[in-house]
């Protein structure tokens, strides 16, 4: 699957409740029906604020039938979905490739 | 084994200065030898409660301040006090926000949340519990 035919969201740094407009503006469903590779590999931190907006727009992709892929490089972020209680809630991946491929046999 | 020692910074509740505050206290608890995984879970749980009580605590009173203070217990144990001097509010009852004071409570040996000056949440960390 070639990265031109999914959507990517990117967002890096420390997600938390300072940024929480922009996290909430950065990850809005986009428009054409691909699936969508949301790339936190850059973040080192992460709060209850980033783990609100996911899942709010993991419930939206959803809705509308989109395949989300969620690359998690900071083991304080995978903790703090082990401790939401959220772990198997979202497709979480270690690397990009390998959502990719996991994207790729999803389809949309 | 942890020594005796303490943290205590004052500012004025600015959502600005949240990463700043939880810096402070990473780098505080870097002192005493803990792991990575522990700093960053004492760090994650602490700064759930300076969110909250910058964002629904102080910022509803003009002038608000937080006040964040770190200190090692004689039992071995860490204590975590984040003041402010506004109406509690717990973020998991807010529509939308939610999972704040769970994750506090699965990562603090226990939790207790004074409400009759302002706002006092006391935290202590057991380094050998933490999940």
């Amino acid at each position: 699957m070639s990265n031109s035919s999914i959507e990517v969201i990117k967002l890096d740094g420390e997600l938390d409740v300072a940024r929480r407009e922009e996290i909430r503006r950065t990850l809005s469903l986009p428009a054409a029906d691909r699936p969508v590779l949301l790339d936190f590999s850059q973040v080192t931190y992460a709060d209850s604020t980033a783990v609100a907006e996911l899942l709010r727009f993991h419930s939206e992709a959803g809705a509308k039938g989109r395949t989300v892929a969620v690359v998690i490089g900071n083991r304080q972020f995978a903790r703090l979905l082990q401790y939401a209680g959220l772990r198997d809630a979202f497709a979480v991946f270690d690397d990009r490739a390998a959502a990719l491929t996991y994207l790729g046999a999803r389809g949309s | 084994m942890i020594g005796s020692s303490e943290l205590r910074i004052a500012c004025p509740a600015d959502l600005s200065l949240v990463g700043s505050l939880r810096h402070a206290l990473a780098s505080f608890l870097e002192v005493f030898g803990l792991d990575r995984e522990l700093i960053e879970d004492i760090v994650l749980a602490s700064g759930e409660v300076l969110a909250n009580a910058v964002e629904h605590g102080s910022a509803s009173v003009d002038n608000g301040r937080v006040e964040l203070l770190a200190r090692s217990v004689g039992d071995g144990t860490l204590a975590v006090e984040i003041r402010d001097s506004g109406r509690f509010i717990e973020r998991d009852r807010v529509a939308g926000r939610g999972f704040g004071l769970g994750i506090v409570r699965h990562i603090a040996r226990s939790v207790e949340i004074d409400v009759r000056e302002g706002t006092c949440v006391r935290m202590i960390f057991d380094p050998q519990a933490i999940p």
